[in-house]
């Protein structure tokens, strides 16, 4: 798997305040890459300097291998900013035109046509934009992400200000973009819920620092340590419930709903903790480990940024 | 070219298009400022001197050619001045300028589009009310008492030096409007607007500048390199960057 994107010790300066503290970050090909952060943790300012809009004061960034200020990688990369960017006076199809030409598209009539049908405008290509909610104006501005067929495509925000139906078909066209073409997909976001749905690898920045970057399942099973959860297929008395608050190696944290979360220490197996269920007539559904959510990992970022103070 | 081509084409769309009251407004104004201005000197200068016992050709045709450079200039002066700070400031409002810069756009691509989408139709507007001018009063004024004053000088006055002068104060206003504050753009386009005006009208009328000799052109040169001069030490603070951050977020 080759490097879409690569950021290496990335400082940031805008006079007195330091924006990026030396970010480093490697994104593959054919990931959907989460970028995670607070608002003015400095993920807009990566994404510009990515798309050559601001220069890194330190550092090195490579797009597909190039420095990110060629106009051969601008062709190969799209994007969305959190401001569409789009102009008001002229139509959908006129907007799509201009990107077209701007980016030297031959023959864009019928791709034109494709993306718009992709992003469900097709029946308001000749209507200008002005007119647009700003769920529509999003998608049209993802169509023109997609109009030079790029292979990375660079969204800021995308779903910010969309009512909960637009985010459900900005998810459904972004999901069809990724199995289709099989682009990489760089997702900045600060909802974390979003990211979890659609991202497989994650980087989350905290006050212009990396704080933690991986495989987003791996971080979740890391963050969620030994966890392990006992799925339930009855009741559980309380007198069972007290025997098990008195096994210290089961590490025993409650009930919730239909299952027992318990943190066991080293040694303990789940069998040993699934028989004395079973032993005591507590009838056993499943148990799995326990995986931190995206929620868990930020929060724990924020209590070690508290900590710090 | 395509890419330059469709930057200026999109400039027209976005800020013409929705914009009829203001663009008949625009050519309202520019018709009342250029008749009021041609018949005064008409009325005042051009007319009795043409009904005097020994009409003098020379005095005409200078008259004449502060008609046709003054037509063009207040043409070309009120297109910069009402349509430029008015579209820079959408357009940085909505943050065109940031997807423009991403898509492969240099950034003095975009500012040499912009300047020459504000330049264009200001530069028909100019050719239009200087030949108009010229024609007018040549045909309805000077003709019919003494013959066509014809002058190669008068009318270039008109066609080629407003345009000459011009086209740098479009670059500087569009240069300071994208890389900093639109305002300010415009603030310098109505300087500019209202010193050389009052200042070739006054040197024309007091002073007896001919606006169609040659020592006029060379000066009207003179001053287009000067602000040739002016937009390249401008030039290195016209970044992506700046751009970028002049939009208000």
């Amino acid at each position: 798997m080759s490097t879409a994107i690569r950021l290496e010790n990335v400082r940031k300066r805008f006079g007195e305040r330091e924006t990026l503290r030396g970010i480093s970050l490697t994104v593959e090909t054919g990931d959907m890459f989460g970028y995670l952060g607070s608002n003015g943790a400095g993920k807009t300012t990566t994404i510009r300097i990515l798309l050559d809009l601001i220069r890194a004061s330190s550092g090195e960034v490579s797009v597909m291998g190039e420095r990110a200020d060629k106009d051969a990688i601008r062709r190969r990369v799209g994007f969305v900013l959190d401001s569409d960017g789009l102009y008001n006076a002229m139509t959908a199809q006129e907007n799509l035109e201009f990107y077209a030409r701007i980016y030297d598209v031959r023959n864009y009539g019928p791709k034109i046509e494709a993306r718009l049908e992709a992003v469900g405008l097709a029946d308001r290509a000749k209507d200008r934009v002005g007119s647009f909610s700003k769920g529509m104006r999003q998608r049209l501005a993802l169509a023109r992400a997609l109009v030079h067929d790029p292979d990375i495509l660079i969204l800021d925000e995308p779903m910010s200000g969309i009512d909960p139906s637009g985010q459900i078909e900005m998810r459904r066209i972004l999901q069809e973009v990724i199995r289709q073409d099989g682009k990489t997909i760089f997702f900045s976001s600060h909802d974390l819920d979003e990211v979890q749905r659609i991202c497989n690898r994650i980087a989350l920045i905290d006050r212009g620092e990396i704080k933690l970057e991986g495989e987003l399942k791996t971080l979740m099973r890391r963050m969620g340590g030994n966890g392990i959860v006992i799925e339930l297929g009855g009741e559980v008395s309380a007198s069972v419930e007290a025997e098990l608050a008195g096994i210290p190696e089961f590490g025993f944290q409650g009930k919730e709903g239909g299952r027992l979360a318990f943190a066991p220490l080293a040694g303990t197996e789940v069998s040993d903790i699934v028989g004395r269920l079973v032993a005591r007539g507590v009838k056993v559904e499943g148990a799995k480990r326990k995986e931190a959510s995206l929620e868990d990992l930020y929060a724990s970022i924020l209590a070690e940024r508290e900590g710090k103070k | 070219m395509s890419g330059l081509s469709a930057l200026i084409s999109a400039h027209f769309r976005n800020s013409y298009r929705l914009k009829p009251f203001v663009l008949a407004t625009m050519l309202g104004l520019a018709v009342f400022f250029i008749v009021g201005f041609v018949a005064l000197v008409c009325a005042l200068a051009i007319v009795p001197e043409t009904r005097s016992a020994n009409p003098d050709a020379a005095k005409i045709a200078r008259y004449l050619a502060m008609l046709v450079y003054g037509s063009g200039f207040i043409a070309m002066g009120l297109n910069v001045n009402i349509f430029t700070a008015n579209s820079l400031v959408k357009e940085k409002a909505q943050r065109i300028h940031e997807s423009i810069l991403g898509a492969p756009v240099g950034v003095r691509k975009l500012w040499m589009a912009k300047s020459l989408a504000v330049f264009l139709p200001g530069l028909a507007l100019c050719e239009l009310f200087s030949i108009a001018t010229f024609v007018g009063v040549e045909a309805l004024v000077i003709a019919p008492r003494m013959g066509f004053v014809v002058s190669a000088a008068t009318l270039l006055s008109g066609l080629a030096l407003v345009p000459i002068a011009y086209f740098p104060i479009c670059c500087i206003v569009i240069l300071v409007g994208l890389a900093g504050n639109p305002v300010s753009g415009n603030v310098i386009a109505n300087v500019a607007f209202s010193t050389l005006i009052a200042l070739t009208m006054n040197l024309a009328t007091r002073a007896g500048l001919d606006l169609g000799s040659p020592a006029f052109a060379l000066a009207n040169l003179a001053f287009a390199a000067l602000l040739g001069l002016v937009v390249l030490a401008l030039l290195p603070r016209l970044t992506k960057e700046r751009v970028i951050l002049s939009c208000k977020n």
